[in-house]
């Protein structure tokens, strides 16, 4: 008795869309002795159009039985469609270095920097093989409807990347470039779920400073550099698609809670991971400019699969002109001419009126909160306490960017600060919380601090 | 009813009690089930299976793809078989081995029931946690089924991590 005959044509590119990893491979081997080893796989990549790697990680008896018997059966699923597909391999290498070795470093990285265990679960190797029959198998149940398929779209549209482009090209200042850039990826290519993060001062974390299609805009959540798919895309300037979140999450988290047990690692942290809480496809695709990062851009999904090579690079085009464009932008802010000193009628001050808000700020990392409420750390924090104390002291509403620059008490760098981003994310952020305190822009370079309630300022001491 | 039975040993007859209770709730309930066999030249055989009940405290009946003709042919020759199931929602994995001792080719109605509760729960937890609707996934039934009754030898624990693949109820090293 035979098994079905292998299908004329059908090549490993073909089924492509299996080796994301979305849904586990299944994978027996045999020792010399004739027993059988069955377990599933996390990853398996396509090397070329003849051979598969696999990632060794755990499966020492799988390892074991290639030394005594170099074949093995894998069972690999099309996570769009649940075709399912038989691949007979024969063990050719194991490689500990290279691209092969490399590309599945990256998949086993992502998903351990879910659970921040980049330091403790690594790749060991990665087992190439041959293919030496590929067949797709039969099923009980015709293939479903198109509406119930998972999947990500299947080419690129040059019409519409251009004209976001266009649309990008044409916003005068940074704030319209990023509120252009997210609505845009919703308006033209449908992805609902988007944010761009920018990487600060010292390049150790990354701040939202635009999103679209969450409840809560998230404006000025932060994400340290390296951890989760986030912070791994800007930590290796490497795009970062997970098309299978809930499964990825699970095994991530089995793994923490196995080498929790057995006495490896003690207990860690959760990654906060800005963004859907129940996202079964992320991307996060690194912004990237004149060799430097600038920041990232996410999509979400709740679908699985949602994202494929067509997303990546329509991402990776539209997070190059962000970048791009931010940073012209800085350039731009630096080279510019001294603004004109501010017009004496505009320093007058404004007439707030009401209950007063108590706003305190926090020395030690530039956080202020508002009437007991958090609103904002960091260099934007520090930014409106400077701006509240002048508003206090000398009820000035009007101010340029280059002044605000050059005030020590911020510690912006010299070079290339990002004092216009982080004023869009304090404005944005203000917004969001409708504050009584805003900020328009008042023109090229300038801005304006609108003051709608009477203010007391707390300074609080560092307690060290 | 075709039923073969083969003449290996019986762990169980030899006392050694390899399934308590938590592992008959553990493997009886709606886990992913998959079957590795293997070829009288040596060649591994991957596949999926439909349920598993536990018979004695080393012995299980396992559904499995009665559409394969591979498998139904190395469970009738070689008899070895090693069954890994996986909690869908925890990954907690186990892995039994040992060898077939009868094949049904007609599942009882009481298998047929065991199988829709099984692929039931398993569908319901891949919708809840992995978000595959299960219009696909239910794509994976195969036609019709042959059960397998195997006497289990070796137990592991298969759950991703330092601990896979270490033998479970003695000092034996990792499967």
């Amino acid at each position: 008795m035979t098994g079905p005959e292998p299908d004329a044509g059908l090549a490993l590119r073909d089924i492509a869309p299996c080796f994301e990893g979305a849904i586990p491979a299944v994978i027996a081997t045999a020792s010399a002795d004739g027993t059988p080893n069955v377990t599933y796989l996390s990853k398996v990549r396509m090397v070329d159009d003849e051979r598969v790697a696999l990632s060794n990680q755990f499966f020492s008896k799988t390892a074991k039985n290639l030394v005594e018997n170099p074949v093995a059966d894998l069972l690999l699923i099309d996570p769009r469609t649940y075709d399912q597909y038989r691949l007979g391999l024969r063990y050719e290498r194991t490689d500990r270095r290279g691209p092969v070795f490399e590309r599945l470093r990256h998949d086993v990285d992502v998903a351990a920097a879910l659970e921040g265990m980049q330091d403790v679960y690594r790749l060991r190797a990665a087992d190439v093989y041959r293919v030496v029959s590929l067949e797709r198998l039969p099923f009980g149940r015709p293939p479903v409807d198109r509406a119930v398929l998972t999947g990500y779209r299947d080419g690129l549209d040059p019409g519409r990347i251009a004209e976001l482009s266009v649309r990008l090209s044409r916003s005068p200042d940074l704030g319209t470039v990023v509120e252009t850039a997210v609505e845009g990826l919703a308006e033209l290519f449908g992805y609902e779920h988007s944010s761009l993060l920018l990487v600060d001062e010292d390049g150790t974390r990354l701040y939202t400073i635009a999103s679209h299609g969450y409840d809560d805009e998230g404006v000025g959540s932060e994400v340290e550099v390296g951890d989760g798919i986030i912070g791994l895309a800007a930590a290796r300037c490497t795009p970062v698609i997970l098309g299978n979140v809930p499964q990825a999450a699970k095994y991530s988290r089995t793994l923490r809670r196995e080498y929790e047990a057995s006495g490896d690692i003690g207990p860690g942290r959760v990654i906060p991971v800005p963004g859907l809480p129940d996202a079964a496809s992320r991307g996060a695709v690194p912004a990237m400019a004149m060799g430097q990062l600038v920041g990232v851009l996410t999509v979400e999904s709740r679908r699985p699969v949602a994202f494929g090579p067509a997303d990546e690079a329509i991402l990776t085009v539209v997070a190059s002109i962000l970048a791009n464009a931010i940073d012209a932008q800085r350039a731009h802010e630096h080279e510019a001419r001294p603004a004109a000193p501010v017009p004496a009628a505009a320093a007058a001050p404004d007439p707030a009126s009401g209950a007063a808000s108590v706003v305190r700020f926090f020395g030690v990392d530039g956080s202020v909160f508002l009437d007991d409420e958090y609103v904002i750390r960091g260099v934007a924090g520090r930014v409106l306490w400077a701006l509240l104390g002048h508003h206090a002291r000398e009820g000035r509403t009007d101010f340029t960017n280059r002044e605000m620059r050059l005030d020590p008490s911020l510690d912006l760098p010299a070079f290339k600060d990002n004092f216009e981003s982080r004023l869009i994310l304090l404005k944005r952020r203000l917004d969001e919380r409708e504050a009584p305190v805003r900020i328009e822009k008042a023109g090229r370079g300038r801005f304006r601090l609108l003051v709608q309630r009477p203010l007391r300022l707390q300074a609080v001491e560092d307690p060290a | 009813m075709l039923r073969i039975a083969y003449g290996f040993p019986r762990a169980c007859e030899a006392g050694w009690r390899v399934i308590d209770e938590a592992l008959r709730a553990f493997l009886e309930r709606g886990c992913a089930l998959i079957v590795g066999t293997v070829a009288p030249d040596g060649t591994p055989h991957a596949q999926r299976a439909w349920g598993c009940a536990v018979r004695g405290p080393a012995r299980v009946r396992v559904l499995l793809d009665g559409a394969d003709p591979v498998l139904r042919e190395q469970l009738a020759t070689s008899g070895r078989i090693a069954v890994t199931s996986a909690d869908v929602r925890t990954l907690r994995s186990v892995q039994l081995k040992g060898r077939v001792v009868a094949v049904d080719d007609e599942p009882t109605p009481d298998d047929l029931a065991r199988c829709a509760g099984h692929n039931d729960e398993l569908f319901s937890d891949i919708e809840q946690t992995d978000h595959y609707p299960r219009q696909l996934t239910e794509r994976m039934v195969p036609p019709c089924y042959v059960v397998a009754e195997v006497d289990v030898e070796e137990l592991y624990d298969q759950t991703p991590g330092p601990s896979a693949g270490a033998r479970v109820g003695d000092e034996g090293g990792p499967a």
